[in-house]
């Protein structure tokens, strides 16, 4: 492994890791959940950036068993962050530090019994999106679950929202939400509307081709990138969302996380089952066109909803050799990135982008 | 020589055990189920009742613990890279290099775990011995694999091994170094006149250790501390002791040339000892005496060894340095019997003397009997098989270090894939067994419990990448049965269709059909309007494609379009029987509508099929019901409204004939059409 690149065995396959947000600053702890395990755990990890510290050890700072696999975390501000887990309830903490660098996990709301089957207890809560305090869950049962972080009880729970399983959520509005199933069709749900009907919906590709991840432009809310089980990546503009801006055949397996910088959305990094973790970089061609169209912010402005995204010409960088085992999930913060994998390890990668 | 297997005995606790028989079945797993069974005339006599249980019993495996797992991870990463380095590599001399370099990653991890056990050891003490029982584990592997890394894969060119023998010593064996190093600092710190650092207990001891181990620089900063380091005596020891030769491989000497030169230097040692140099004082000699190669030196020595190994590096240091890979064993049983040791050797001890003896097949038995579940029997049997130069023979000369290689990767997969989160890793050992690698995974990966979606899409990854179509079906009609008891029929279709299980796709469509006759309505539209192209999997399925894009143009108000629609499925026989009579009396409104939108020909058709249904059988009233039977549903709902039945169909041919006379007074109506295209086809 190259320099930049620090792995850390951590004896647990990673599902979920993200870098715990500071205001104005660096991140140097993030959480982990794991999956899979006989006891799944969350962990929290401080990791001091290289100028503070050149060791860079990751050292574990607080851990928690947690029943079931971890399907999802997000946090909703600095301290407070919500897991969603394969036996269908979802769960916030607040991680509290204490004295000599030790920190715990502390429980603050449990949704129990968001996601059911009929005849069977448990059924998976498959992932959560947030906007702000408010979060949608959905699971294999096909239901989306509304909540807010200051109550216990759900605001609202759409059933049978799906007949097969959504696996994929993201919020495109305040009151807008879109789901994605195993078969990739997507819908777009209006939560002003009191019907249990979707405003919108669409396919991602006649080839059943499940949708794994979903994200949208960090500026321009209306570009979604979905990723597929097949590896491919699908631009939409959701404008105009009947057919896709862009098909990109990318991974060679199924798209486990695309995420965007959130400080710099030129830069984007997916990860895949196929041990990938992969940075776009479009910098160069959205700086051609704005020279090219000077003042106006011209639609074409996002290079992913040009055509030229068709044609290959984003440069597309490998962030670190080729793992074995699938990366599950990854996480950027300034410039560092970091990636958890089913082989047990932690990556963190220093100066992905300059 | 073997170890016996160790054999455990434990108690289930369980009621029935006192008095019943046992019996046990194998699960998928590596597991056992264990069951007690007492005859009833027995359980009358001993007055035993409760409940029958089945316990499952397996095996503690102590690679799972937390710590010794990163083991298992890591060396994963290694091996897969090993594989990929015999594959690329062509030139045998940067194969080697390289082979060499991943025998040391691999040692590197058994370290590093053996720091992360011992720092846990410290500061866990409930699971203290756990713990240091997994110490003893991890440090026997690296001991050994150290070992085999000098004597079968850092092979110098030469054949002379005691340079790297005595590295193995001196790495394993350090107290002497550090004995060492603490006297000379607590020495150093209380140096006065009058002290006389040679009447430390451990001084005499710790010097003669060093030479033993040919740590010369050191034995010298120690005498050099001796209060009488000015005399004779001590200055020309130290002397010696300077300028012995260590033989290089690449120092530019010969091995004669090596031998001549150390020869000339050990004759003076000799000459030394007989002019009685120091014949005064008891440890000096000692030590000139195991310069000079002296017997009776050694025998002196013996107690200081803690091994016969440590003992024998001393024995060849000085008196055959230049000793072959191949004299070794020769050595090894010669020491142990100066020893006495013959008859209390331990299961290390019989490894080392076989790899000494370069008998890899019985070193690798012995190993593979050890605690460590194969780990280490697997990694170091695949390394040494990519070594090439190393054959296992058996008593036939049969070569078996392939299938050894194998037998051992399938066993060490077989027990990670008995845990439920390891089982990744194992796959891809198998993917190296040339064999019977598939064969396993074929067998093992439908066992995989499929938890949720998200393990199952990962099993289903590995079964597809691996080109495993029965496989792949199988998990996913697992997966679609289960949605189906769960009342997901939606679901358990996106399954049938992503493995083009036709036959279940046939069913499930089958049930759609059922639950709308029963309830009027679907389940899962969102669903079944978009079928896409998915629906030719199955005839049935197409009809319940086509059937719900009926009921969006009837819904549009396209009746015209849904007409036609309607009376395709009728006329292409894609409907199934039992679904005609709806089919018809979904067609009443159509044929009662304002606007004529089934043509004479279409009502025909539709007449046709009513008296197909109609007239199946003898009595009008049991064919009716046989149509029915096959709708298992309805009929149980509907099964006293044979009169009802009777209205519906009475209703349709009622219909019929009035659209019948509509259409044909419409189409007579529209003559000179009808004529303009009796021309044309003139």
């Amino acid at each position: 492994m190259p320099d930049k690149v620090r792995g850390t065995f951590v004896s647990q396959k990673i599902n979920k890791v993200r870098w715990k947000p500071e205001d104005l600053s660096y991140s140097s702890y993030f959480v982990t959940g794991s999956w899979d395990d006989q006891v799944n755990t969350l962990m929290l990890w401080s990791n001091p950036r290289p100028d503070d510290d050149p060791d860079q050890l990751t050292v574990k700072t607080a851990s928690l068993n947690f029943s079931g696999d971890v399907t999802e975390l997000l946090f909703i501000d600095d301290k407070r962050f919500i897991a969603s887990s394969s036996h269908g309830f979802a769960k916030l903490f607040e991680i509290e530090f204490l004295d000599l660098g030790k920190a715990l996990f502390k429980e603050l709301i449990v949704w129990d019994k968001l996601h059911e089957f009929s005849y069977e207890n448990c059924c998976p809560c498959t992932g959560l999106a947030c906007f702000e305090e408010d979060i949608a869950t959905i699971g294999e049962d096909g239901r989306i679950a509304l909540l807010t972080a200051r109550q216990k009880n759900p605001l609202r729970k759409i059933d049978k929202a799906d007949s097969c399983s959504l696996h994929c959520v993201c919020f495109l509005k305040y009151n807008e939400v879109l789901t994605g199933n195993i078969r990739g069709h997507m819908k777009v749900w209006d939560l002003k509307s009191q019907s249990n009907k979707p405003a919108t919906t669409f396919m991602m590709s006649g080839d059943q081709i499940a949708a794994s991840c979903v994200t949208f432009h960090p500026t321009q809310r209306h570009m979604l990138l979905v990723g597929g089980d097949d590896g491919s990546l699908t631009v939409w503009d959701m404008r105009h969302n009947t057919f896709p801006v862009t098909v990109l055949s990318a991974h060679a397996e199924s798209v486990s996380e695309l995420k965007f910088h959130p400080d710099r959305p030129e830069h984007l990094f997916s990860c895949s089952a196929d041990g990938d973790v992969w940075h776009w970089n479009t910098s160069t061609m959205s700086r051609g066109t704005r020279f090219s169209s000077s003042s106006d912010m011209s639609i074409d402005e996002n290079p992913w909803l040009s055509s030229d995204a068709a044609k290959h010409r984003i440069e597309v960088l490998s962030t670190m050799p080729k793992l074995h085992k699938p990366v599950n999930s990854l996480d950027v913060n300034h410039s560092r990135l970091i990636c958890s994998s089913d082989n047990e390890a932690v990556y963190v990668i220093n100066d992905v982008i300059p | 020589m073997t170890v016996p297997m160790d054999k455990i005995t434990f108690v289930i606790p369980d009621l029935l055990s006192r008095n019943a028989t046992i019996g046990a079945k194998w699960c998928p797993g590596n597991k056992l189920g264990v069951f007690f069974g007492a005859t009833p005339k027995e359980e009358k006599r001993c007055n035993i009742h409760g409940p029958t249980k089945v316990h499952q019993v397996c095996q503690e495996v102590i690679l799972f613990n937390p710590i010794s797992r990163k083991l298992i991870n890591e060396a994963n990463g290694v091996f897969l890279a090993l594989q990929n380095v015999t594959s690329e590599e062509s030139n045998p001399c940067g194969r080697r290099a390289e082979l060499l370099k991943l025998s040391r990653w691999y040692r590197s991890i058994i370290q590093a775990c053996l720091e992360n056990l011992q720092d846990a050891a410290k500061n866990e003490e409930n699971e203290k011995d756990t713990y240091l029982n997994l110490v003893t584990v991890c440090y026997n592997i690296e001991f050994i694999w150290h070992l085999c890394e000098i004597l079968f894969i850092d092979v110098i060119p030469g054949g002379v091994v005691l340079p790297q023998f005595l590295e193995w010593i001196k790495f394993h064996f350090f107290q002497p170094e550090r004995k060492a190093i603490a006297l000379i600092n607590t020495l150093y710190g209380s140096q006065n006149q009058d002290d006389e650092p040679e009447t430390h207990p451990d001084y005499w001891n710790t010097v003669t250790q060093l030479v033993l181990q040919g740590r010369l620089d050191l034995a010298k900063s120690l005498l050099s501390l001796h209060s009488k380091s000015y005399s004779e005596p001590i200055k020309r020891l130290e002397y010696m002791l300077k300028t012995m030769p260590f033989y290089r491989v690449y120092g530019g000497l010969s091995v004669t040339e090596f031998n001549i030169k150390w020869k000339c230097w050990q004759n003076e040692c000799i000459k030394h000892l007989e002019d009685g140099l120091y014949s005064s004082d008891k440890n000096l000699e000692l030590i000139v005496m195991l310069l000079a190669g002296d017997n009776r030196g050694f025998q002196q020595i013996q107690e200081l060894c803690e091994t016969w190994y440590q003992y024998m590096a001393a024995v060849l240091l000085y008196t055959e340095p230049t000793v072959k890979c191949f004299d070794l064993s020769f050595h090894a049983n010669r020491c142990i019997n100066q020893l006495g040791l013959a008859d209390t050797l331990k299961s290390l001890d019989v490894i080392l003397l076989a790899l000494f003896d370069s008998d890899l097949l019985e070193a690798i038995k012995l190993i593979g009997e050890g605690i460590e579940n194969g780990w280490f029997a697997a990694h170091l049997t695949d390394l040494l098989y990519h070594c090439g130069c190393v054959s296992l023979v058996d008593n036939q000369q049969i070569n078996l270090t392939a299938e050894m290689r194998e037998q051992l990767l399938l066993d060490y997969a077989s027990m990670l894939m008995s845990h439920s989160s390891l089982w990744q890793v194992g796959v891809s050992y198998l993917d190296h067994c040339p064999t019977l690698g598939r064969e396993y995974l074929e067998v093992i990966l439908p066992t995989l419990p499929l938890t949720s979606e998200k393990r199952a899409l990962k099993i289903l990854q590995v079964a597809q990448s691996r080109d495993m179509p029965e496989t792949v079906c199988s998990i996913c009609k697992v997966l679609g049965m289960r949605s189906f008891k769960q009342n997901r029929l939606g679901n358990a279709l996106a399954w049938a269709l992503r493995s083009q299980d036709s036959g279940f796709a046939t069913y499930l469509a089958d049930r759609f059909l059922e639950r709308y006759s029963r309830d009027g309505k679907f389940d899962s539209t969102d669903l079944l309007e978009n079928l896409g192209s998915c629906m030719v999997l199955s005839d049935r399925l197409t009809f319940l494609g086509k059937y719900c894009e009926f009921h969006q143009l009837y819904r549009r108000g396209d009746f015209q379009e849904a007409a036609n629609l309607l009376v395709s499925l009728m006329v292409s026989r894609l409907a199934p029987k039992y679904f005609w009579l709806t089919l018809l009396m979904d067609a009443l409104p159509l044929l009662e509508s304002n606007e004529i939108v089934l043509s004479s020909e279409d009502t025909y058709e539709l007449l046709d099929c009513l008296e197909r249904l109609t007239l199946g059988g003898t009595s009008r009233t049991k064919s009716l019901v046989d149509t029915l039977e096959l709708n298992k549903h309805v009929k149980a709902s509907d099964v006293d409204s044979e009169d009802l039945l009777r209205d519906k169909v009475d209703l349709i041919r009622l219909a019929l004939g009035r659209n019948l006379a509509r259409s044909l007074i419409h189409e007579a109506c529209n003559i000179p059409d009808q004529d303009q295209k009796m021309e044309k086809d003139f």
